[in-house]
């Protein structure tokens, strides 16, 4: 996997809400299929990354790399098109719509085989088979998760934007949301990046992993090796 | 005071008033259009009474309150229920209400217009009285405990609930305080032109309520007092080709504003600056005279 | 019972007029989340620009192609005015810039059209103009294509709205603008194509006020406007079915008024009738839950 080429490649990126710095000259780096995890708490700038990177926020300094196109140039309809899903915070449901409708919406920029690819969020997720007909907004919180996940991954992006995964979720859920999400970079090849508050479940399941906080990256590595690490240990995972 | 001065500057007094009327609806985050509405139940009630009783300008200006707090308070009721889309466009059906009640009621003239209403020759004078009584009510009001109060609900309607605001009750006072504003100033109307209509209350009156609001800026009380007679000069003091343009010019200066300086011309940070600096006048005079 | 059928057929085809203007204000509102009273002064200046080039040119064909023209035109053209205030997310003052909108449209109607007179029809332009009689009423051919236009016509839009990728995306705006943006949905190109497709609609709504009708003036913008805006929130704001079945349903209710109540009051009474329903029903007569 070391040798494989980077995807997505963030330098020295600074965001600004007003005259509030929410992230401070972040590097960061994802590479073809890895799953990398962006740690931190409440307000550590994980969703400002995330949301700059799809280009809804504008970043004051540095510089966004994806598939040899630089991102902070791009709308974010164009940033979507070429190749990046999100799941965003609080799953997005579009929740007067269907199931199916939401699916369908996931490939509204992708020209991409959508039946097949149906069947195949369907072999993943059956609820979502049993559910289909029913709108998006009666479905049970994992339900929606999945549903956003699938929603995310119809179109055969290059790249998986994950914004807090686990939030509102049972454990047990999680467990299986992750353990699917490890599936599907085994099997499809997905490149995933997590943005994640639930630090033990993230580092238990990425490659790599960034520790932020704050808006600056505090730690980075090998999510095995972070997992071992004395702060982080204390900081984050309440050992 | 030749008679188009004083007409001029009695209409533009009337306009005054009634954006103030809108103004304070806005102050609590509500688009109220039943202004021009309130303002043709004010003119009638005034001009009705001065024709047929031949009461005197003032207890004219006081039956025109009480109809106006009358006529404000029923729909305030229910307007108390809906959001800010839902209000701003059904207050607007009452302007076509109250038309076509008026065009049906025979003894208001229906159609034809009520026309003989009394000659007051004061009544420029009389105007600037009431606009600086009324102005300096507003004045007290906005720096009042309802004033604050409506600013919450204008703010987030939920956290002012949450603070202990009764919206709904606040609504209420602010859309029947603002229709006492709008009758008031389609009493002084209704002396000042002589002769109503029904369709004198019409669409075209509210976008020009609404431009000068706008364009003088829906954050203070003062904007207007500039923007009306500025904007009302257009259509007297213009050459007629520009005169023949005033609802375009209204219009499109409408449209500008909102788009470009959502504040209007006179902005909060304008009057903060504007005390500061008579504040620091009067403090300076004080450690001279020390 | 003659005059009920008589009233029911004019009725009827009033409510699909209502009914296509709620649609394009409710496409409006999908992809802009704007109120656009202005909408229906630009259904009434495309009938005055049809008017003016039938009675320049004589060629009714080149008066319908030139009312597309400008109902697209108008519209298309007053996207740009709403995207900065839309992206603020000021919906009052959309409300108001909406009003500013028709009144331009509504003074130019006066000042260069026939000056300010009425706009009658031709026949030519009006196409049909038979009538015939059904027992011992008389129903007019024209009233009757304009339903049926106005049926088709619904149901195209809807299943564009309800089918296609781009119709689903500008409900997927209406419903959750951030989301839609992260799906990649085009907060410019969508919008403006939600405004084309209300232009189109407008200068077909002009085609069967022509027909019904036969005239224009200036002040019926200000009537439908006020009627069609009312109407959208009695059903709810961007529902689509319900403002479809309500305003049929007011268009027969108004045609039974004007027939059997005392005709001066019927519009004070139609009117007033309507706001006690929306105050009662703030979220739409349709709606199960208020939007959060």
């Amino acid at each position: 996997m070391e040798q494989t080429n980077t995807l997505l490649k963030i330098e020295n990126l600074s965001v600004y809400y007003g005259p509030i710095c929410a992230v401070k000259k972040i590097d960061l780096e994802v590479k073809q299929g890895e799953i990398v995890a962006v740690l931190g708490a409440n307000g550590a700038g994980k969703s400002t990354m995330v949301n700059t990177i799809i280009g809804l926020m504008k970043a004051k300094t540095g510089s966004i790399q994806f598939d040899g196109k630089e991102l902070t140039k791009m709308r974010t309809d164009q940033i979507i098109q070429s190749g990046i899903s999100v799941v965003p915070e609080g799953r997005g449901m579009l929740s007067e719509m269907t199931v199916m409708e939401n699916l369908q919406m996931g490939v509204y920029h992708h020209k991409v085989d959508f039946n097949s690819n149906l069947e195949m969020i369907f072999s993943y997720f059956p609820r979502l088979k049993e559910r289909q007909w029913q709108k998006a907004g009666t479905l049970s919180g994992g339900e929606q998760q999945m549903l956003a996940i699938g929603r995310s991954i119809i179109g055969g992006p290059k790249l998986l934007l994950m914004d807090e995964l686990s939030l509102a979720l049972s454990p047990l859920y999680v467990d299986n949301i992750f353990k699917t999400l490890v599936q599907l970079r085994n099997e499809k090849g997905f490149t995933i990046l997590l943005a994640e508050q639930n630090a033990r479940k993230a580092l238990q399941y990425s490659d790599r992993a960034y520790v932020l906080d704050l808006g600056k990256t505090v730690m980075d590595g090998r999510s095995s090796e972070l997992m071992d690490d004395p702060f982080v240990q204390k900081a984050y995972l309440g050992a | 005071m030749s008679s188009g001065l004083a007409y001029f500057i009695t209409l533009v007094i009337v306009y005054i008033l009634v954006v103030w009327g809108a103004l304070i609806p806005f102050r609590a985050g509500l688009l109220y259009n039943g202004t021009v509405y309130v303002m043709a139940i004010g003119g009638y009630t005034a001009g009705f009474l001065s024709k047929t009783f031949g009461l005197n300008f003032w207890l004219c200006i006081i039956a025109a309150i009480i109809t106006g707090l009358i006529f404000g308070f029923i729909p305030a009721l229910g307007f108390a229920r809906t959001n800010g889309i839902v209000t701003a466009i059904s207050s607007m059906a009452l302007i076509f209400i109250i038309q076509s009640i008026i065009k049906n009621i025979d003894f208001l003239g229906g159609t034809r217009g009520l026309r003989g209403i009394a000659k007051v020759p004061a009544l420029p004078w009389f105007a600037i009285i009431i606009l600086i009584i009324f102005g300096a009510f507003l004045y007290r009001l906005f720096n009042s405990r309802i004033g604050r109060a409506w600013e919450a609900i204008a703010t987030d309607p939920q956290m002012a609930q949450t603070l202990g605001v009764d919206t709904r009750k606040m609504t209420v006072i602010a859309l029947t305080l603002s229709s006492v504003f709008a009758a008031v100033g389609g009493a002084v109307f209704a002396f000042n032109i002589r002769v109503i209509y029904p369709g004198t209350f019409s669409f075209t009156f509210l976008l020009n309520v609404m431009t000068m609001l706008f364009v003088g800026g829906r954050f203070t009380q003062w904007g207007v007092i500039i923007s009306a007679p500025l904007l009302w000069s257009i259509n007297v003091y213009m050459p007629e080709a520009v005169q023949k343009l005033s609802n375009y010019i209204f219009a499109g200066l409408l449209i500008i504003v909102l788009m470009l300086r959502p504040e209007g011309l006179v902005t909060r940070k304008m009057i903060l600056s504007v005390k500061n600096f008579f504040k620091g006048l009067f403090k300076k005079k004080a450690r001279e005279t020390v | 019972m003659e005059l009920f059928l008589a009233q029911l057929v004019s009725g009827l085809s009033t409510g699909g007029i209502y009914a296509l203007l709620v649609l394009g204000m409710n496409l409006i509102t999908l992809v802009r989340n704007v109120v656009h009273h202005g909408f229906s002064h630009t259904c009434i200046f495309t009938m005055a620009v049809g008017w003016l080039v039938y009675n320049k040119t004589g060629m009714p064909w080149l008066a319908f192609l030139a009312m597309f023209a400008a109902g697209v035109l108008v519209t298309v053209l007053s996207e740009p005015l709403f995207r900065p205030l839309s992206k603020r997310g000021a919906d009052l003052e959309t409300i108001v810039l909406a009003m500013g909108i028709g009144i331009i449209l509504s003074e130019l109607i006066v000042n260069f059209f026939n000056s300010g007179q009425v706009l009658s029809f031709n026949d030519e332009m009006k196409i049909f103009t038979t009538k015939f009689q059904v027992g011992a009423i008389t129903v007019s051919v024209a009233s009757i294509v304009a339903l049926v236009a106005c049926v088709v016509i619904a149901i195209i839009i809807s299943t564009y709205l309800f089918k296609s990728s781009e119709g689903r995306a500008m409900r997927a705006m209406a419903q959750n603008l951030r989301v839609a943006k992260m799906l990649g949905v085009p907060f410019g190109k969508t919008g403006v194509l939600g405004f084309l497709i209300a232009g189109l609609l407008a200068a077909c709504i002009g085609v069967i006020c022509i027909m019904c009708l036969g005239y224009c003036n200036a002040e019926m913008g200000d009537s439908f406007a006020t009627k069609a805006v009312i109407l959208m929130l009695f059903a709810g704001q961007g529902d689509i079915k319900g403002g479809i079945l309500s305003s049929i349903l007011m268009g027969v209710v108004e045609a039974m008024a004007l027939a059997y109540l005392p005709g001066r009051w019927a519009e004070a009474i139609f009117y007033g009738f309507m706001m006690v329903i929306i105050i009662i029903k703030p979220n739409g007569l349709f709606a199960r839950k208020a939007k959060n």
